[in-house]
């Protein structure tokens, strides 16, 4: 489990760079998407970036441990996003149907 | 071990481009339904590639029986998560305020769910409701 040295290294740094600037990217839709499903939308790209990011890392670094990290992100993404849509969907109901549930 | 350097640093250099474009759609694109397109599968194309360039560059056991399942468990929940979202923001737009891109010119659900279908609807959790009407 080598870290990467010499141009390797200096690429990865690159692509360190170039992920970090497309989360940006995404945050800047999160805040001004203006209705709430595109701020889930964009929501699940950041932890997908975040998965990015932390494996480049480990690629970088050599430690494989990141992956394991990376997994749980996710679950937890997937978790949260399926909660958000049935949020959503939920509000599509008619009121009578919602005080009912 | 030169020939294995080259392969994963092409794999992550290839990830990584897939994630800024997916970044960048989302940014860019003028619909929730564009963007919803651009972050799930340039997203998950991206992640894939980049842990097939770790698995690569780092070849152990370990790596690889977690690498492929953080693969195959993103490529299992990618399309339900979008699926989902889409369902919610297409049944819950005027709730949400969701609005379409002014240069679209079909929508499929319409003809699917017919005019009343959608206005009459039970008090379920609306799984059965385009489904059941061919």
């Amino acid at each position: 489990m080598a870290a990467l040295s010499g141009p390797a290294a200096w690429f990865a740094s690159v692509c360190l760079v170039a992920v970090g600037v497309s989360l940006v990217l995404t945050v800047i839709r999160l805040m001004r998407g203006p209705s709430l499903p595109d701020r889930v939308v964009s929501l699940d790209l950041v932890a997908y970036q975040a998965i990015a990011l932390m494996l480049i890392y480990a690629i970088l670094t050599g430690e494989p441990a990141y992956l394991d990290v990376s997994l749980v992100l996710a679950l937890v993404a997937f978790l949260g996003t399926v909660a958000f849509a049935r949020y959503i969907e939920y509000r599509s109901l008619p009121e009578a149907a919602q005080s009912s549930e | 071990m030169l020939v294995q350097q080259v392969v994963g640093i092409f794999l992550m250099g290839a990830g990584t481009l897939f994630v800024v474009v997916a970044g960048l759609g989302v940014l860019r694109l003028p619909d929730v339904y564009m963007r919803l397109h651009a972050s799930t599968k340039a997203g998950t194309l991206g992640v894939a590639l980049n842990t097939a360039g770790l698995a690569v560059l780092h070849p152990a056991l370990g790596t690889f029986t977690r690498a492929a399942a953080l693969v195959l468990f993103l490529l299992l929940t990618a399309p339900i998560a979008a699926h989902m979202i889409g369902r919610a923001a297409y049944f819950a737009r005027d709730q949400m305020d969701v609005t379409i891109w002014e240069g679209t010119i079909v929508d499929r659900m319409l003809d699917h769910r017919g005019g009343t279908l959608f206005a009459s609807r039970p008090g379920e959790d609306g799984s059965s409701s385009s489904g059941a009407v061919s």
